[in-house]
């Protein structure tokens, strides 16, 4: 039988048993979204390669540590790149650039515009936005990169952050409602900017 | 329906998430009338829309090859060094076991001294503590007069008890005894630390019977397939109700 065809939990179980390839199949199968959460997290592709590489080495060395009561081998990779991330953050705070939630900006509009900028705007919000991310509160930001860009399930989510549903519902609530907050601020202040350079450029055109 | 209403459910409608079509049909209603709550679930409908872009941005993202190359000469070299430790569940089952072992001891200690209709008197004891020599002395005298055929060994279990268990236990084998009903027995095992050993002058060997998983509280191995079937043995037992040593019988 492929080993491709075999469950995490099988996987793992060959993995602890010394088995080569089931630890490369496992690992090119969870390596990508383990990366991403990491990158998500932290914002810094040096340590999602870091974070990466770490919950790797610890299911090699102890592979038994999983239990399959508590969630998915997926949730449980997820929760010791959540420890390994905030570990990280905490000890190199000074390599990130995460702005305060207080004071974080974020300066464009998400909604593309029709016009031949559109790809370019687009661009941009995504970049805003994923400084918004950034900018979240560690527990707010964990649920949203989750739930919303892993699509996991409250339950799974809830598995990987060792915490109850209800709490990933109120913290995925209130992480929306401040990027939400945040993104029509950074659209008025993007709409009075553009008022501005209207005024500006009509008087400046009238003078001419 | 009111804007607290609308409030609580605007992130599944925003994300077009399935819900009642009564309570959907309500909400747009509601959000066609309110402004505030129009704006707050434009506002939502936007986020979602850009945070499934910002996941697409990340999907073509993978750790580099590199990363890879380091895990699998990590586990090759964890493959030839590390040995493979027991499953947790294992662990878990072999430490139950243990104390459950423990519980069937005791309650079969209790339950025999309570059935005992002549029981002996201990013979006053108020000489010092005895040393290390006198006590092994001792367990040798003991072992002949509680029916083993072999003596005890010279091993002091007072260093560490759970060594000397474990030490005994290496002696099960080979100081298998006949004892007079022609059955098989290992040595007596001590059960207590050596001062209360050392206190026993008389008492009563009491056969009982323990289930197997019992073994692993001495530090004896045991089949765990065969842990729930009884075995027997005699547990020799002082005046004072305190389980001195045991032995296995066949």
């Amino acid at each position: 039988m492929s080993l491709s065809k075999l469950s995490d939990e099988e996987l793992l179980r060959l993995t602890a048993a010394g088995d080569e390839n089931a630890f490369t199949t496992l690992y090119r199968r969870r390596q990508g979204a383990i990366y991403r959460f990491a990158l998500q997290m932290s914002g810094c592709p040096a340590v999602a390669e870091d974070v990466t590489q770490e919950v790797f080495i610890r299911m090699i060395c102890d592979p038994h540590n999983y239990n399959e009561s508590r969630g998915t081998v997926a949730a449980y990779l997820y929760g010791i790149a959540r420890n390994q991330v905030l570990r990280r953050l905490r000890r190199e705070q000074n390599h990130m650039q995460i702005d305060d939630e207080e004071t974080a900006v974020v300066p464009e509009s998400l909604i593309a515009a029709s016009d031949p900028l559109g790809d370019l705007t687009r661009s941009e919000a995504i970049e805003s936005l994923r400084q918004a991310v950034l900018a979240l509160p560690e527990h707010y930001r964990e649920a949203v990169i989750l739930c919303d860009l892993h699509e996991m399930s409250y339950q799974e989510s809830a598995s990987a952050l060792g915490c109850s549903v209800g709490t990933i519902r109120s913290r995925l609530h209130r992480g929306r409602a401040l990027l939400a907050e945040k993104l029509r601020s950074s659209r008025a202040a993007s709409r009075a900017m553009d008022e501005k350079r209207c005024l500006t450029w009509n008087a400046e055109t009238l003078k001419a | 329906m009111e804007c607290r209403d609308f409030e609580s459910i605007i992130d599944d409608l925003a994300r077009e998430a399935l819900m009642e079509s009564s309570k959907r049909t309500s909400a747009l209603a509601h959000s066609r009338e309110c402004r505030a709550c129009a704006a707050r679930l434009e506002d939502a409908r936007s986020l979602a829309s850009g945070l499934a872009a910002l996941a697409a941005s990340y999907s073509e993202q993978e750790a580099p090859l590199r990363v890879e190359e380091n895990l699998l000469a990590a586990f090759l070299n964890r493959a030839t060094v590390a040995p493979e430790a027991p499953p947790r569940r294992v662990r878990w089952m072999r430490i139950t076991a243990a104390a459950a072992a423990a519980i069937i001891i005791v309650a079969a200690l209790v339950w025999s001294r309570q059935q005992s209709v002549t029981p002996q008197q201990a013979t006053p004891n108020d000489e010092p503590p005895p040393t290390k020599n006198e006590r092994d002395r001792k367990l040798e005298e003991l072992a002949p007069r509680l029916g083993s055929d072999k003596p005890a060994s010279k091993h002091n279990p007072r260093q560490n008890p759970r060594r000397a268990v474990v030490a005994k236990d290496r002696r099960v084998e080979a100081g298998r005894a006949i004892s007079p009903e022609n059955e098989i027995a290992t040595d007596f095992l001590p059960l207590v630390e050596y001062d209360n050993l050392i206190d026993f002058e008389s008492g009563e060997i009491r056969r009982v019977m323990l289930s197997r998983s019992s073994l692993i509280s001495l530090g004896l191995p045991v089949n765990m397939d065969r842990a729930n079937e009884p075995v027997k043995a005699d547990v020799l037992v002082g005046h004072d109700g305190l389980a001195r040593a045991i032995r296995f019988v066949r």
